[in-house]
């Protein structure tokens, strides 16, 4: 892939993740808060040890990023309510939020391999994204509860009725995320197959990383 | 030697006590269900385990692991023996957070293990104690996913509220960072190589993860790594 395209899919990206935390205000989710502001982190962190504006990561992990994040932008602000937290259609911007975890997730280890003394075979690099990815899901759950706790649903045990539906509202995310991030490491595995180590690990576009 | 003679005084004890609290359970009272004797016995035979593994030359596990392991085993028992678990508040919330950190120790040698025998993964200590808190807390999004479609396949009520989940992450979490805890001082006291040949681990583990890794048991290449 082109450097130029990678140049743009990475300002592009920015933008999105940045018009991403407006859209999750909107529809009053702020799982996609934290995981923009974290994949935010990440999306700077080529500019930052480069000091080019310039600089991105391999096109074939960033390409998907931008759709993602615009399809959940859009969805959100002509969906409204129906793409809130617990609405109909929120596994779909669980999916989506699933599937930018797991891009950013591969951005942290690509950080974690090319500046913290770690080294990892492209097999690990991959089930560790997974793992970022799901650990979010399951921290999010805190976020989730106290959601819950401050609308009123019921969250503690009570035994005069069944808890399965709140106990649902709790897992949707973390159960998705789980399946969905399980899916994605497998078509990476094959996506990146015949992407040297090499190339995964470094800053297209700009100056080579370390 | 030591180390050897601790670990099977620790569970023959663990093992004989749980007898023994199985065989009053069972005599004191007479309409006993059969789930606790069951849990009793197979606990007190889970005791002898580690030692087993040790004769058939499978595993030397650690002192730390097994002292960790029987406790959380005991304590489990105990609860479902003497109602410990009805009758003393936050039991289940201890034993919880024992057993996470005993799967967090699990992660800890695992670790290490792969560490040291597959060429294409090198970690620094501060990773590693990353590597325990995202594979306790994965496996634990991973037991709760299976809970609630336990209880949506059969009806049963595995998850009690969403209280309960948020406290089973809690007491996994816990148990991570105990072990992130025990792992640090551990790491400065004993490096990843003596570490892993204490456990005496069979030979053909070793092959699996060298072969998976595509290092050769005599190889320490860095080629295959691309």
């Amino acid at each position: 892939m082109k450097s130029s395209m990678s140049e743009h899919i990475m300002a592009v990206s920015i933008i999105l993740a940045l018009l991403c935390v407006a859209a999750a205000v909107y529809v009053n989710d702020l799982t996609w808060v934290f995981t923009s502001i974290f994949g935010l982190c990440f999306l700077l962190v080529p500019h930052h040890f480069t000091k080019d504006w310039g600089s991105s990561y391999c096109g074939k992990i960033m390409m998907p990023l931008p759709f993602v994040l615009a399809a959940f932008v859009i969805l959100a602000f002509t969906l409204g309510n129906r793409f809130s937290m617990f609405a109909d259609l929120w596994p779909i911007s669980i999916v989506l939020q699933a599937w930018a975890m797991m891009i950013y997730s591969y951005m942290t280890i690509i950080y974690i391999n090319n500046h913290l003394t770690t080294d990892m075979s492209r097999r690990w690099m991959l089930v560790y994204s997974m793992l970022i990815a799901c650990t979010l899901a399951g921290l999010y759950a805190y976020y989730i509860f106290l959601f819950m706790y401050c609308e009123g649903y019921p969250v503690f045990n009570d035994p005069d009725h069944s808890n399965f539906i709140y106990n649902w509202y709790l897992m949707e995310q973390m159960t998705i995320t789980l399946f969905f991030s399980i899916f994605y490491t497998l078509y990476l595995k094959f996506h990146l197959k015949n992407v040297p180590r090499r190339v995964l690990l470094s800053y297209t576009g700009g100056n080579s990383n370390e | 030697m030591n180390d050897i003679k601790v670990q099977n005084i620790v569970c023959i004890i663990a093992s004989l006590i749980l007898l023994g609290m199985t065989i009053v359970s069972a005599v004191t009272s007479s309409g006993r269900l059969t789930y606790e004797i069951v849990t009793g016995l197979f606990c007190a035979l889970f005791c002898l385990v580690p030692i087993l593994l040790r004769r058939l030359k499978l595993i030397t596990l650690p002192t730390a692991f097994i002292i960790m392991a029987e406790i959380a085993v005991f304590l489990h028992a105990y609860g479902v023996l003497l109602m410990r678990y009805d009758l003393v508040p936050m039991w289940d919330t201890v034993t919880h957070t024992i057993s996470s950190a005993v799967v967090a120790m699990i992660v800890f040698y695992g670790v290490q293990y792969i560490e040291m025998h597959d060429s294409e993964m090198h970690a620094t200590p501060k990773m590693i104690h990353v590597y325990i808190f995202l594979i306790t807390m994965t496996f634990s999004v991973i037991w709760e996913v299976f809970e609630i479609f336990s209880d949506a396949a059969f009806g049963i009520h595995m998850q009690y509220s969403p209280f309960d989940t948020i406290r089973d992450f809690t007491c996994d979490a816990a148990g991570a960072a105990i072990v992130i805890l025990f792992s640090h001082f551990s790491l400065k006291k004993h490096d990843i190589a003596e570490t892993v040949n204490a456990m005496h681990i069979h030979p053909m583990f070793e092959r699996y993860v060298s072969r998976h890794s595509g290092k050769k048991i005599d190889d320490h290449s860095e080629d295959n790594k691309n």
